[in-house]
């Protein structure tokens, strides 16, 4: 079997770049483009037929998620309501896979992105996704020279090879297909530019409707008397993701004792009163030996 | 001693442009130069780049003629009126496709060269093309230099100077056109290279065929490679445009109705 090849061109990836060069985040998204396998056959005389299977995907372009978080849940589970937002009118089996851009990182798939690439696999029914990880640090200490690496990565786990990849009457024609996509390329830049700059007055706009409608804000809160309901605050996704783990119950608990071990929570016990204080912290109790056994026995 | 620049601000657009001029081909050195000013805190701000072609394709000549640094400044002033600001050529850029992205001993005489005539002047190189076979990782470099002399006399040496390239969201005019200058550029060299072959009268019919194949075969594939990609990339970024205009508008609407409900 031949090593699947990815192909990306250079205005692909220079736009990947100026992506994440305008975020102070990590940057993630769709790729789409297309994805094709094709076996050959090499018969033979003299040997068995030898089947050649090549896998090649040609990425034609990209859609970013506004927001990191998006298109997944914190547990790693996908959200095919925000994959088809971000879609539009693009077709959903043109995607054939997703990227992310860090700074500072490995160029290797984090066990989160390996679980979310699992999970896209599954959702959009596609065996064959693609991940491309693109990764920019400083080479230099001064700043003056900086790297960015890029590699795809497919389902098996394994990181993939990145390529990029008389007749006079025909002078003629070649000529004046040339010249209409130069035309197109013209008219085609300025849409682009009339676009940039109304997207660009908007943003301005946007951000100074933000900034006054916040201090607005702002100043009512401060004028208001503040209401008082201290509330027992609970971490609501931070318990998801520890319990999608699937572990002891009790590495989920908020409570500990004296010697720091964790406990039942008040909660998981008995009824809870959202105004009480979390568990007993302060007071002392009698056998409050942290051996796993007796623990054991108490959740039982 | 202390350098006349002590950094550069490049605007990701401009980045941009230099980005798709390098990956535009790896079988050869691209070049540029850099239009922006110099701020009084000695920072060079690049504020976009003019696509040069190489009269020598050579490797490692990457040399500006007199001429195109005079239709540059002439480009920098048309930049200069049209954005109010005072804006020069301040530096150059070129790629080294397949090679390390450290300046060659010509790359670091020729930044000193340009130094005598604007000691501001920097140089920028992008390395592309480099392939990790091991763990099949691409990678893309850049660098930014000057060149100064130990003593006189001795040879000239490389000077790091930090880069930093600066966000902006919004591609301007200029990068634009500039974007879309190369693909004219790359399309007028191959139409040059034949149009001088073509006219040589003592050429029999066999010939001509062949070298009208042979511009064929390679208009294409830079239609293919280079203007294709980038005219389906303008018509993804307009068609983003228009869905970030209509979100815009609706979230522009409703905070002017949360202002005037306060």
């Amino acid at each position: 079997m031949a090593e699947p090849t990815v192909r990306v061109s250079g205005t692909v990836l220079a736009s990947l770049m100026f992506q994440h060069l305008n975020s102070d985040s990590d940057v993630e998204g769709l790729v789409l483009g297309e994805g094709r396998i094709e076996e050959q056959v090499t018969i033979s005389d003299s040997q068995a037929d030898h089947i050649h299977i090549e896998e090649t995907y040609n990425v034609q372009k990209h859609i970013a998620c506004h927001r990191l978080n998006t298109l997944y849940s914190n547990t790693g589970d996908v959200n095919m309501e925000a994959v088809q937002k971000m879609l539009v009118e693009n077709k959903q089996e043109s995607v054939i896979g997703w990227y992310r851009q860090r700074r500072n990182t490995e160029q290797q798939m984090t066990l989160r992105e390996k679980l979310i690439h699992e999970n896209l696999k599954n959702v959009l029914s596609n065996p064959h996704m693609i991940f491309l990880l693109l990764t920019s640090s400083k080479v230099t200490p001064s700043g003056s020279t900086h790297r960015i690496e890029y590699s795809a990565f497919i389902s098996r786990s394994r990181s993939r090879f990145f390529s990029s990849d008389g007749l006079l009457k025909e002078v003629k024609e070649v000529n004046s297909m040339n010249e209409s996509l130069q035309v197109e390329l013209q008219k085609s830049c300025r849409d682009v530019e009339e676009s940039e700059r109304l997207v660009e007055a908007l943003q301005a706009e946007v951000c100074s409707l933000r900034r006054r409608l916040k201090e607005k804000q702002q100043k009512e809160a401060a004028e208001e008397p503040e209401p008082v309901h201290p509330s027992h605050q609970r971490n609501v996704l931070l318990q998801d993701s520890v319990s999608s783990l699937s572990c002891c119950p009790l590495f989920c608990s908020q409570t500990l004792n004296l010697q720091g071990f964790p406990l039942p929570d008040v909660s998981t016990v008995t009824q809870v009163n959202a105004d009480s204080p979390p568990a007993d912290r302060n007071r002392k109790r009698p056998r409050e030996e942290p051996m796993g056994g007796d623990r054991k026995r108490r959740r039982s | 001693g202390v350098m006349a620049v002590s950094a550069v601000h490049l605007e990701s657009d401009a980045f941009l442009v230099c980005m798709n001029h390098a990956l535009s081909t790896e079988k050869e050195e691209v070049m540029g130069l850099c239009i922006g000013e110099v701020e009084a805190s000695r920072i060079v701000h690049i504020h976009s780049v003019i696509i040069l072609r190489r009269s020598d394709k050579r490797k490692d000549r990457v040399e500006i003629s007199p001429e195109q640094l005079s239709a540059a400044s002439t480009e920098a002033e048309r930049l200069a009126d049209m954005t109010g600001r005072p804006m020069r050529v301040v530096g150059w850029y070129h790629s080294h496709p397949h090679i390390t992205v450290w300046p060659s001993h010509v790359d670091v005489r020729t930044q000193a060269m340009y130094q005598m005539l604007d000691q501001c002047f920097v140089g920028l190189i992008f390395s592309c093309f480099i392939e990790d076979k091991n763990t099949k990782t691409g990678r893309v470099l850049y660098t930014c230099f000057q060149s100064v002399q130990a003593q006189k006399g001795s040879e000239y040496e490389r000077v790091e100077i930090p880069v930093h390239v600066v966000p902006r969201e919004a591609i301007g005019k200029v990068c634009l056109e500039s974007a879309v200058e190369l693909p004219r550029i790359l399309c007028q060299e191959e139409q040059d290279t034949y149009r001088k072959i073509h006219s040589l009268a003592h050429l029999d019919p066999v010939t001509k065929i062949h070298n009208g194949s042979v511009f064929t075969k390679n208009l294409c594939s830079q239609m293919s490679a280079v203007s294709g990609p980038l005219l389906q990339w303008l018509e993804d970024r307009l068609e983003q445009n228009k869905q970030s205009i209509v979100e815009l508008q609706q979230e522009k609407e409703k905070l002017l109705l949360e202002l005037a409900a306060l």
